[in-house]
């Protein structure tokens, strides 16, 4: 490598290695050094605890009610945005007219913020006003009160959450699909394969590559979420919507602990790390 | 023959319909809370809570966009959104451009590791980096400012972008490039004058998602911006819905505005995505 | 064969110097932003319930230098770059119409005070322990703040804000003191001095449909009984529900059970016990008294609408004012609200005070008392919020701020924010209140049987403290932060939504507050 050469890669890369260590690692960092420490959110005293805060996160159950909340929410959302994002995918590659119209509506949700949307469909699942609940009644399917928000919140969430980002799912995998030869579709319909055939043994292969990125890219994004189940329901009737980032956030900023709240997040930093590592060591260990 | 054509014309008939009763079906699941949205801010009050069930509005009122516009800076928070989502599409590019260039073309000590790790950054909830951020900027005169917010969008834009590029430059030829480092050019113009062209379509995709992040984020702007005069769209919008009393109204209202810009600039990019993100990330 | 294992291992050591070089700007931003910090040494007296006498620097800027508590307080160099003084005001009366008058008070005020610019920001409930938070960490306090008093208490005993004794005393009606003038327990006084200035307080009431009541034959509840019959016998009639239970992870829900929990003969969560502040919940006979009313709310639960799991402030009165519910809880604001939507409704709607449990004769407080204005009926106490203006320490521009509050809170300045949510909204003066304005408002005066009641209430001194003290005089200090937890919010929510057992729920709470008062 020459000088020069090396100068050039220093000068590309230094932009993103200062702002990184500004916006990405100090902050994390300080998170993790918080985790060890006690700290109360109005007085400067930092005091070395060790790991006196992820043990009392332990033996605490509404830890454990969040950790399953989360689970919950993160592989629920990430699969029903897996499918229907993939069915939908499959849907809009058809030509048919009206198809670009189509693709603009059901992308619209991607682009729509999170406070508008979560303020609708809290509206729209709103025992007293909301429009579900009186369709639903109209139709019969239910009789009397339902309490969408409080008896199934956690079901709610879910579904503000796909109908908000299986759109990314979708655009991914119709990004995908354009790179799938026809020729070799056409090639099957000549060997007089069915739907489901062509489906399994061409398209789905075709698209591994892009699924294995969504899946990964989703899970971390629903995982750390925090201002959809915020906004929604505050963590929710009793804890029912409770994931770790709310969780995060009740113990920094409602009852001042900012050493717990930071172990929380740490925690879940952690367990996606490992998640990331494994899943990466498990992609490639199957490419091999 | 007769018989076998009509039914494969039967068929393909058949196909249609059931085609387009999914599409429908889709389209009306994704796009009818959109609807409903724009419908709900134009009824007055008195329908917005009635019992009964309706969707579209019986007596059209534009009380609550009026309300939207007295009650708050709404063109303001709208100037505020759009300058910082520009500035941090703008920078993000900048930045995630050069870098995703190095790392996908040179050698250097932890270029593999950077290649996928660089997503790890997502892995902690960006609710506990507010604080933090937060610290950092009082300390500046960047404070309470467009400019803090652009910096901490950078800590959500920049990891996908610097991903999605270094895998979409790697599926560009390189040929080209060693063709004009033969000839002379520096770095600097290959990039700018050969690679920038071809890689549009993917630095398009990208500047999509950044501009998703900027324009609809909550969380941090939240935080680091407190003055109304540098407060961005939503949580302009939010102050409809806190606690005492919120305005359903005028939330729909102010929501139905604040979507406009993002459904325009979907219609504008809704090409250039796809073809932007078929043609770079799913070849690594 | 020996090349691709120095390759990888170069790889490594270089990977790792790059991640190390990585933590280490990490690690020198961090140490250049926050300075070493001292343990500070935190003493309690053990006779006398003092505060902690805690020091605290400020965690400091370049730019504003802090040590508190000596009566200096800010030196800065800085000033706005237009030279303005700029004085940053936070603020939760986001209702419009208040929202207008104070734009117009800075209009006027800024207009005789040139140098002085002020910037108004106005955020939700939810969010304004964020923002006090941001700031005391950061470093650059509020000049300008209206936070309610059990705040007030929190941030005056972590030695935060500006003593305002010379307000309070300004605004005091002629020939009094303030102790006689002021309303009870709405001034924050401590160690001798004030640290807000009240500009409103407001009383809870239990609103009711007075045409559902005549026509199904019910008079007013005053015991948790009487009230869940009235519940009970509404509940599905007329297109309502009985009761629009707030039930969400709002602040209402702990407002309505403490108040409920006072009108069982319950004090407080929190007592000086044994010489030190401990939670009552686990002790007896508080225990029991909970307990009758998280049972007493589990049953109330059945006769309220199904997603109460998520009602705060806005829904309950919007399960009101639109007609869905017969009977709600909330101060002014939801007669205002209602009259201005729907005053058809309006016409039907009176008020009531929280009915007693089963327990109210214990009465701690000794506040429980009878009501000529609702016929001779008993009702329990309220604790009294009320609001006011603060400066806190370690803004750039305070005693511009104390300017500013002096002009904002005379009798002329502050009608104007009264009128915007009357009966909300009351003054804290009785000299000011003594002057009758109220009484013109059209709001108010279609309802005399309300305020009549009110004025009773008040008289009778049924409002109380909303902390406890301590046998010498000093509040409890972690009001603010008790209130600001979800603590109590969960305890009930635990019970009637996810059907715990009570006995459980209010353990946990009283660990959880255990907890609590260890940081103060």
């Amino acid at each position: 490598m020459t000088m020069k050469e090396r100068r050039t890669i220093i000068c590309y890369l230094l932009p993103l290695a200062i702002t990184f260590s500004f916006v990405i690692i100090f902050p994390i960092f300080l998170n993790i050094y918080y985790s060890f420490h006690e700290k109360y959110a109005f007085s400067p005293i930092i005091k070395f605890i060790g790991l006196s805060n992820y043990f009392k996160l332990f033996s605490n159950p509404i830890f454990w009610n969040d950790v399953l909340n989360t689970l919950i929410y993160t592989f629920g959302s990430l699969l029903l945005q897996l499918i229907i994002g993939f069915c939908v995918a499959l849907l809009l590659n058809e030509e048919f007219k009206g198809r670009s119209i189509a693709r603009t509506l059901v992308i619209l949700p991607y682009f729509i913020s999170p406070v508008v949307a979560v303020g609708i469909f809290k509206w729209m699942l709103n025992e007293l006003f909301g429009v579900i609940p009186q369709l639903l009644r109209a139709a019969n399917v239910v009789h009397g009160s339902i309490g969408l928000l409080s008896n199934y919140a956690m079901l709610s969430l879910i579904i503000v959450s796909v109908w908000m980002y299986a759109p990314f799912v979708t655009i991914c995998v119709l990004a995908g699909l354009q790179t799938i030869p026809p020729s070799l579709y056409e090639a099957a319909d000549l060997d007089g394969a069915s739907a489901i055939n062509k489906l399994w043994y061409i398209t789905l292969p075709g698209l591994k590559r892009i699924i294995i990125i969504v899946v990964l890219l989703r899970a971390i994004w629903m995982a750390t979420k925090f201002d959809i189940p915020w906004l929604f329901l505050q963590g929710g009737p009793a804890g029912a919507t409770e994931t770790l980032p709310v969780l995060a956030y009740v113990i920094s900023f409602r009852e001042f602990n900012f050493g717990v709240g930071s172990t929380v997040a740490t925690i879940l930093f952690l367990a996606l790390i490992a998640f990331g590592i494994f899943y990466m060591r498990y992609i490639e260990s199957e490419e091999v | 023959m007769k018989r076998y054509e009509k039914v494969m014309v039967k068929k393909k008939i058949s196909f249609k319909i059931l085609l387009y009763t999914l599409v429908a079906l889709t389209c009306a699941f994704f796009f009818f809370p959109v609807f409903y949205l724009y419908m709900e801010s134009l009824k007055p009050n008195i329908e917005l809570f009635s019992s009964e069930l309706s969707i579209l509005p019986k007596n059209f009122s534009f009380e609550h966009y009026i309300e939207v516009f007295i009650l708050t800076n709404f063109f303001t928070y709208l100037k505020n959104s759009l300058l910082v989502t520009i500035l941090t599409v703008v920078l993000t590019n900048i930045i995630a451009i050069f870098s995703s260039y190095a790392i996908s073309r040179f050698r250097f000590f932890c270029r593999d590791i950077l290649r996928n790790s660089i997503l790890f950054a997502y892995m902690m909830p960006g609710i506990v980096l507010a604080i933090p951020l937060y610290l950092v900027f009082n300390q500046t005169p960047l404070f309470n400012t467009i400019f803090s917010l652009v910096i901490a969008y950078l800590a959500f834009t920049l990891p996908f972008s610097v991903w999605f590029l270094t895998a979409y430059f790697d599926s560009l030829p390189i040929e080209i490039e060693e063709a004009a480092l033969i000839d002379g050019a520096s770095r600097t113009t290959i990039v700018l004058r050969i690679v920038l062209p071809i890689a549009l379509p993917g630095i398009v995709a990208s500047s999509v998602y950044n501009f998703i992040v900027a324009w609809n984020d909550f969380t941090f702007a939240n935080v680091l911006v407190t003055l109304d005069s540098v407060k961005t769209l939503p949580v302009g919008m939010s102050l409809f819905m806190e606690q005492t009393q919120v305005n359903w109204g005028a939330l729909f209202a102010t929501s139905s505005l604040a979507s406009i810009p993002s459904i325009i600039f979907l219609l504008v990019s809704q090409q250039g995505l796809i073809k932007g993100l078929s043609a770079g990330a799913v070849k690594r | 064969m020996s090349e691709p294992k120095k390759v990888d291992r170069r790889k490594f050591i270089y990977a790792g110097l790059g991640a190390v070089a990585l933590i280490a700007i990490g690690a020198a931003a961090y140490v250049a932003m926050n300075p070493p910090v001292v343990t500070q040494t935190v003493t309690t007296s053990t006779t006398v319930p003092t505060t902690s006498v805690v020091t605290t620097t400020v965690p400091t800027t370049s730019v504003v230098t802090t040590t508190i508590p000596t009566t200096s307080v800010v030196t800065t160099t800085t000033t706005a770059p237009s030279g303005k003084k700029v004085l940053r005001w936070l603020t939760t009366e986001t209702a419009t119409a208040s929202m207008e008058v104070f734009k117009k008070w800075i209009n006027e005020y800024t207009t005789t005070h040139p140098d002085v610019e002020i910037q108004l920001e106005a955020t939700s409930w939810d969010e304004i322990y964020t923002k006090i938070l941001s700031a005391v960490a950061a470093g650059t306090g509020y000049e300008l703040l209206h936070a309610v008093n059990y705040n007030v208490v929190m941030l005056a005993k972590m030695d935060l804000l500006l003593p305002v004794d010379e307000i309070i005393k300004l605004n005091t009606g002629p020939g009094r003191t303030p102790d006689e003038d002021y309303f009870p327990y709405t001034r924050v006084v401590i160690n001798g001095h004030d640290y807000m200035v009240p500009y409103r307080t407001g009383p809870q009431f239990i609103w009711y449909r007075k045409d559902l009541f005549t026509k199904y034959n019910l008079s007013i509840p005053s015991t948790y009984d009487e009230l869940l019959n009235c519940a009970k016998t509404l509940n599905g009639k007329d297109g309502v529900y009985g009761y629009g239970l707030p039930l969400g992870r709002g602040g209402l829900t702990q407002e309505l059970f403490t108040n409920f929990v006072m009108g069982n003969g319950c004090k407080f969560y929190v007592d000086w016990v044994d010489g030190r502040w401990d939670t009552t919940l686990d002790k007896s006979p508080w225990r029991e008294k909970v307990k009758e009313t998280l049972l007493f709310y589990k049953e109330l639960m059945k006769y309220a609408p199904p997603d109460c799991g998520t009602y705060s402030y806005n829904e309950v009165i919007n399960s009101y004012v639109y007609g869905k519910v017969a009977m709600a809880n909330y101060a002014g604001r939801l007669l205002v609200n209602l009259e201005n939507t729907n005053p058809d409704l309006g016409s039907k709607t009176s008020a009531f005070g929280f009915p007693v449990g089963p327990g109210w004769k214990d009465d701690p407080l000794g506040i429980i008392k009878t009501y000529d204005t609702m016929g001779g009926l008993r009702f329990g106490p309220q604790p009294i919020f009320s609001y006011g203006w603060c400066v806190m320490k370690n803004s750039k521009y305070p005693y511009e701020a104390l300017d500013f509050i002096a002009y904002c809170s005379r009798h002329e300045k502050n009608l104007e924010l009264w009128n915007t949510v009357p009966l909300h909204e009351m003054p804290a003066i009785k000299s000011q209140r003594e002057v009758g304005w109220y009484l013109e408002n059209p709001i108010l005066k279609k309802h005399p049987d309300v305020l009549k009641f009110s004025d009773e209430y008040e008289a009778k001194g049924s409002y109380t403290w909303f902390a406890p003290r301590g046998p010498n005089g000093p509040l409890f200090p972690a009001v603010g932060q008790l209130f600001g937890t979800l603590i109590i919010t969960d305890m009930v929510q635990a019970v009637c939504l996810k059907n715990t057992n009570p006995d459980q729920a209010i353990d946990e709470a009283a660990t959880k507050i255990k907890e609590l008062l260890k940081q103060t």
